[in-house]
């Protein structure tokens, strides 16, 4: 690695003017980025575990989630303040089998996963929770 | 790790950004595959010049803000299997 | 063996031929079809046949065997009473396996001012109910299962098919609307009770006229009020999921399909009773279409 000092930061100068790079999320070695469209509906090729589910999505407004996952008024009891965090689809796969999420205490990453179990369609990150149900 | 890659001809894809993910539509095979990051920013640095999964790598750290912590050629060896098993890059003999 | 009673039918830009051993259910067809545009000549996009398993089936508990040219191995017979049905299903088959002149999306389509809403969903959705009683309501109806997406145009095409109606959605049809427009009420069918609507004059005399899709809507019944936008990935995914010839067109539908996404906004709404959903599709065709 050469010694530019510029290289591992974010900002770029040039004329005085600071240029930002895109975000670039790199995933996982094992986590597939291709979903291929085959004609019968069940089938994939990989599923796309560098997608991402934002906890809660975008059809809860100030609800909170409770430990079954369901939105609950704010203030219930037992039920967890809404952090709008956005979880990537490995990360959610894992917790699925038994890890936390990253960043929440156990109880909470349960309601979490529990969230993401009752995503319907049309709610943000369900084709993402979707892809990874199907097998490679 | 030496392996050599070279993206499909620009005549054999044809590539749609939408929001979270882009498409690719492969010509040759007639499938349409949903790519997510870092797919697309790999092709784009590519272009059509053979590359190893290092020049890749650092070519991804200089044109785009990487998180810490992530073995990027690592990645970016995976992502090329995937991509070579689909024909939208070539693994060259050397 | 060769089926003695015949029609030929045209469904917007499909034709059918219907060979069938009983004159029945030709009959019924011949009966619900009547103010359908007719096929300009004996040519037919598809045939459809509606078989008896044997001679002595045919009259002793005569169940109906579809074929046609596009079939599905391990499709279920059906009794005559239901030979309605079975010819529908045999019509929508063909198309399902068979048509590549149109993107096709299991959709719903009404059409105001030149502009098409599309609804989809999965079954029980509501889709075909609200397409049958938007179409009764100041829309033009173009088709409740199918919606043609002309790969070129990317206009929407009708195809305006016997609207069919299943249990608690023919009561609420049936409030609203003579008897004279509907079929036979068929119980106990694979999907429970079944009434086709036949669609109104107006929109059968417009079924060769497009309309420019303006609005896509993924209705949920049963849930309370509720509007949601739905990121262009999931939209994109969902649709192939709900066309049974994307991959089949290629590069086409590829093209179709992307631009179709691109340009047509979309939303899910959740509501309770048919009232409420026309509430909600009327104030966001208003601010998006």
């Amino acid at each position: 690695m050469t010694d530019q000092p510029a290289k591992n930061t974010s900002q770029k100068e040039a004329n005085g003017i600071v240029t930002r790079r895109r975000a670039l999320m790199m995933g996982a070695v094992g986590a597939s980025a291709v979903v291929s469209i085959k004609p019968a509906l069940a089938q994939t090729a990989g599923s796309v575990l560098n997608c991402e589910i934002p906890i809660p999505g975008n059809h809860v407004s100030g609800g909170y989630i409770a430990p079954d996952g369901k939105i609950v008024p704010p203030d219930t009891p037992g039920a967890f303040a809404p952090q709008g965090r956005t979880f990537t689809g490995e990360e959610v796969k894992r917790a699925i089998r038994g890890g936390s999420l990253p960043g929440t205490s156990h109880e909470e990453s349960q309601a979490y996963v529990n969230y993401v179990r009752r995503l319907q369609h049309g709610q943000s990150g369900f084709t993402c929770y979707a892809s990874l149900q199907m097998p490679r | 790790m030496s392996q050599q890659f070279k993206a499909a001809n620009p005549e054999e894809i044809v590539l749609h950004m939408l929001d979270m993910m882009s498409l690719v539509f492969h010509r040759p095979s007639g499938l349409t595959h949903i790519v997510a990051d870092p797919i697309p920013a790999i092709l784009e640095v590519m272009q059509q010049e053979v590359s190893t999964p290092a020049q890749i790598a650092e070519a991804l750290e200089n044109n785009f803000d990487l998180e810490e912590g992530v073995d990027v050629e690592n990645v970016v060896l995976a992502r090329l299997d995937e991509m070579n098993a689909l024909g939208l890059v070539e693994r060259i003999s050397e | 063996m060769g089926q003695a009673y015949i029609t030929n039918l045209r469904v917007g830009p499909a034709t059918f031929r219907i060979a069938s051993d009983w004159q029945k259910p030709i009959a019924q067809l011949n009966s619900l079809y009547e103010n359908y545009p007719k096929p300009d000549s004996e040519f037919a996009d598809f045939t459809v046949r509606l078989e008896s398993q044997s001679v002595w089936r045919k009259y002793f508990r005569p169940t109906v065997h579809i074929s046609g040219d596009f079939w599905l191995p391990d499709a279920a017979p059906l009794p005559l009473s239901q030979g309605l049905l079975a010819a529908e299903m045999a019509m929508n088959l063909q198309m399902a396996l068979g048509w590549r002149r149109h993107l096709l999306l299991h959709a719903s389509t009404v059409e105001k001012d030149g502009k098409a809403l599309l609804m989809t969903g999965l079954s029980g959705s509501g889709k075909s109910t609200l397409s049958a009683m938007l179409g009764e309501k100041g829309w033009r109806f173009m088709g409740d299962e199918f919606a043609l997406i002309c790969p070129q145009t990317g206009l929407a095409y009708s195809f305006p098919r016997l609207i069919s109606l299943k249990n608690e959605a023919i009561t609420t049809m049936e409030r609203i609307m003579p008897e004279d427009r509907f079929g036979p009420l068929l119980e106990d069918t694979p999907k429970g009770r079944i009434r086709h609507l036949v669609p109104s004059l107006e929109s059968l005399e417009a079924s060769n006229v497009p309309a420019k899709p303006a609005m896509l809507i993924f209705p949920r019944f049963g849930y309370d009020k509720a509007v949601r936008e739905i990121g262009k990935s999931e939209i994109f995914v969902r649709l192939t999921q709900a066309s049974t010839n994307y991959v089949a067109l290629g590069e086409a539908g590829f093209r179709a399909l992307t631009s179709f996404v691109d340009n047509v906004p979309a939303r899910a709404i959740d509501y309770q009773s048919g009232d409420e959903a026309e509430i909600l599709i009327d104030q966001l065709w208003a601010e998006l279409a």
